[in-house]
């Protein structure tokens, strides 16, 4: 009895050299959700070498000091450089690297991220508070001196300066881009998001298609454009007027299911504008022979000038000037390049195929949004919750 | 009792097991005891003994052991040697104050590490001990292939063959050439060479020559007086010149790159870091188009190559022609205040191809 008493004496003794800690939970009251993309692609070579690279840094509410150079901000997404083609449903893939890079933002930043608001998973946007913000991108340095130990005279170099009213538990996505590809002009997009609004069926995967190529991109010479083999028939640009055809094949090839061959489903315009464009559908399962479980189709989409019919594309897999009437994007797998469509663009599948439950994979439908800017396009993943694995 | 009071203090003292003691009078070792400074340092290698030489000659190799911090980017011999300067003594032909000048210039009053300079940097600019900037670029990777480690580093038109050499008082850099500053414009450069009098005189008559004063960038690829008698252009029949027959801005014009500023060695850096190796742009007022191309070997540390061609767009299965091939390192880089002179061996487009049809 007295050596557990003694025992105990000595358990509050020691307790009583510790201390408690208490945790300071970040919380931003009432948010605005806001997520950053830096769509700078344009070609940098020996002609034009003292353009600036654009790698930068965001800084909402910056203060200044007497010379005008910012010494701080509310908020800093520092390395953003330019995006990835492909923007993740939920930050793990980005914020697992250890580079300071970061393809957007919030991407690697250590902030408050977005709830699941609707359903839909917001944890690839931050919480900033709502209201008027004033908002400047600058050019930095490659290097990995944060923003404000950099020396004054390169935190001066400003890429767009603006101001802007953010909403109560809005949506938005930014970009950053050039708006005018002769004058090089520089511009942002703040688009107010309404995938949350809708009422959109988990049974049905949903995309909307932007053009955000900056003005007289595609009817620029090809010399002054990159030429990269991987963005296909589409390299060069597209035109401003589009038609998109979406086509479900089974994979290993140009397989098309039942009824999906050359679907119609809208047009694109080029517009650099803050608003959002109409969601186009297709069923998860729209392959008949899928066991309702998981599926494994892929998306093909064709941009064509108005007036040329799918099933009679002038131009070949192999043509890289198809003066911006073409353009092909293969959404396969993972996004890896594959031995066929040989000028798509590939980008990974819109539909998520993983463990869930006790099903190993099974799909879930999503929400997306391509992009086009330039001559590439990127692709904007967000789904739902989905049951947690059970092994 | 007694004996339960004393294990709960034996027990209270078990706290100090886990503390440590303080140790204040410990002294780390400094590091940069073990650095020579910047003048030392010089002076006691061979390679750089004739930049020492220019150093003590000018006065500045004391001031090189003091405070600091300083960044050099020290020619080696060799780099010197391309100059005609081989030994000592030869440094006591030159005017101290512009040599000082040119010395001042090859030192950067800051600590300036490689891990300090922007990964592929273009063109990012320092200041020097003469008050004028020193164009930085570092190709460090290429962007397409990850991991990739390039790290070449080069310095208006100069490379570094070796980095990050630490000092007491700063870092050293050893270059591969001398870097060439003439304060002034390129017209100013142009007019005071006589190797370029037949050069001038011809952008004189065809009216090239006003827009050289102008706020630039210009980059100059200049033929020389033997380059262009080669081609039947002496000053004496220059007079006889008529612009009528010719197409002025492709005989003389086309060499003249506005709006750029090129070292040759931006080649080599920005085919690392955009994959663009050559320059392939349209002739001024012209409809002909230039091919310009230049190569370093930075493994084996020669002079940088360029080539200059034409093409006719209205003949494209002729391709590229009337390359004119120059190495000539200590005639080429030449940095002004509103642009860069190379120096061109021979004429790319003959008089006989810039004739008016």
């Amino acid at each position: 009895m007295t050596k557990i008493k003694h025992f105990l004496a000595a358990a509050v003794l020691l307790w009583s050299f510790s201390s408690c800690s208490k945790v300071e939970y970040t919380k931003v009251d009432k948010p605005a959700y806001l997520r950053v993309f830096n769509d700078f692609n344009t070609r940098i070579g020996v002609e034009n070498k003292d353009e600036q690279k654009p790698f930068m840094c965001m800084l909402i509410d910056p203060e200044f000091d007497k010379d005008g150079v910012p010494v701080g901000a509310a908020i800093k997404g520092d390395f953003l450089d330019k995006r990835d083609p492909y923007a993740p449903p939920y930050p793990s893939h980005i914020g697992s690297s250890t580079s300071k890079r970061n393809p957007e933002y919030p991407g690697k930043e250590s902030v408050p991220a977005g709830p699941v608001l609707n359903g839909f998973d917001l944890s690839s946007w931050a919480q900033i508070p709502s209201g008027k913000h004033r908002i400047i991108f600058y050019y930095r340095p490659m290097n990995e001196i944060p923003f404000f130990d950099l020396e004054p005279a390169v935190r001066k170099n400003v890429v767009v300066d603006t101001t802007l009213e953010l909403g109560v538990e809005e949506v938005y996505t930014m970009h950053v881009l050039q708006t005018d590809f002769t004058t090089k002009s520089r511009g942002i997009i703040v688009r107010k998001e309404n995938f949350h609004l809708l009422p959109l069926s988990d049974s049905m995967v949903y995309v909307n298609f932007y053009n955000y190529s900056a003005a007289g991109f595609w009817s620029a010479d090809k010399s002054k454009k990159i030429d990269n083999y991987e963005d296909g028939v589409m390299r060069f640009g597209i035109r401003d007027d589009v038609n998109i055809w979406m086509s479900l094949c089974k994979p290993g090839g140009w397989n098309t299911i039942t009824g999906y061959k050359y679907a119609y489903l809208g047009q694109m315009k080029r517009s650099i504008g803050n608003g959002t464009a109409p969601y186009y559908s297709f069923p998860l399962f729209a392959d008949a022979a899928s066991n309702r479980i998981t599926t494994d189709i892929w998306q093909r989409f064709t941009l064509l000038v108005p007036g040329l019919d799918p099933e009679r594309i002038p131009y070949g897999d192999r043509d890289s000037y198809v003066d911006g009437q073409y353009g092909l994007l293969a959404l396969y797998g993972n996004g890896a390049r594959q031995t066929f469509e040989r000028g798509g663009l590939f980008l990974p599948s819109m539909i998520i195929n993983i463990h869930s439950g006790t099903y190993n994979p099974r799909s879930f439908a999503t929400v997306n949004t391509l992009e086009v800017v330039n001559g590439t396009a990127y692709l904007t993943t967000i789904q739902r919750r989905y049951p947690k694995p059970v092994y | 009792m007694l004996k339960y009071i004393r294990a709960c203090m034996w027990i209270a003292l078990l706290p100090v097991m886990f503390t440590g003691c303080k140790h204040d009078e410990l002294t780390v070792p400094d590091t940069r005891e073990s650095y020579r400074h910047a003048g030392d340092f010089v002076k006691n290698n061979y390679d750089l003994q004739l930049f020492n030489a220019a150093l003590e000659y000018t006065g500045l190799a004391a001031g090189l052991n003091g405070e600091g911090p300083f960044t050099l980017l020290v020619p080696n011999n060799s780099a010197f040697n391309e100059l005609g300067i081989t030994r000592v003594s030869d440094f006591q032909r030159l005017n101290k104050d512009s040599l000082k000048q040119a010395m001042q210039y090859h030192i950067l009053n800051r600590r300036l590490p490689v891990n300090e300079i922007p990964s592929n940097g273009v063109d990012v600019r320092y200041l020097n001990l003469a008050g004028k900037e020193v164009y930085l670029t570092f190709a460090s990777f290429d962007p397409k292939v990850p991991g990739s480690q390039v790290n070449n580093l080069f310095v208006n038109g100069s490379f570094a063959v070796k980095k990050n050499v630490v000092l007491a008082n700063g870092i050293l850099y050893v270059m591969d050439k001398v870097m060439k500053y003439t304060p002034g414009t390129v017209q100013q450069f142009l007019a005071a060479q006589p190797e370029y009098s037949v050069y001038v005189a011809a952008l004189k008559q065809s009216r090239l020559w006003e827009q050289l004063s102008g706020a630039g960038p210009f980059t100059v690829f200049a033929p020389d007086n033997a380059a262009l008698e080669r081609q039947g252009i002496t000053m004496e029949n220059l007079t006889a010149y008529n612009p009528d027959k010719y197409i002025t801005a492709r005989l003389f014009g086309m060499y003249i790159l506005s709006g750029k500023n090129l070292f040759l060695t931006d080649f080599q850096a920005l085919s690392v870091i955009y994959g663009t190796p050559s320059l392939n742009a349209t002739i001024a007022n012209d409809n002909f188009r230039y091919l310009l191309k230049a190569i370093k070997n930075t493994y084996q540390v020669s002079p940088t190559e360029y080539w200059l061609s034409y093409s006719d767009p209205e003949n494209p299965a002729l391709g590229n022609q009337g390359t004119v091939y120059g190495n000539t390192s200590r005639k080429n880089d030449n940095l002004t205040d509103n642009g860069i002179v190379h120096y061109l061996p021979d004429l790319v487009i003959k008089p006989k191809a810039a004739l008016k049809k």
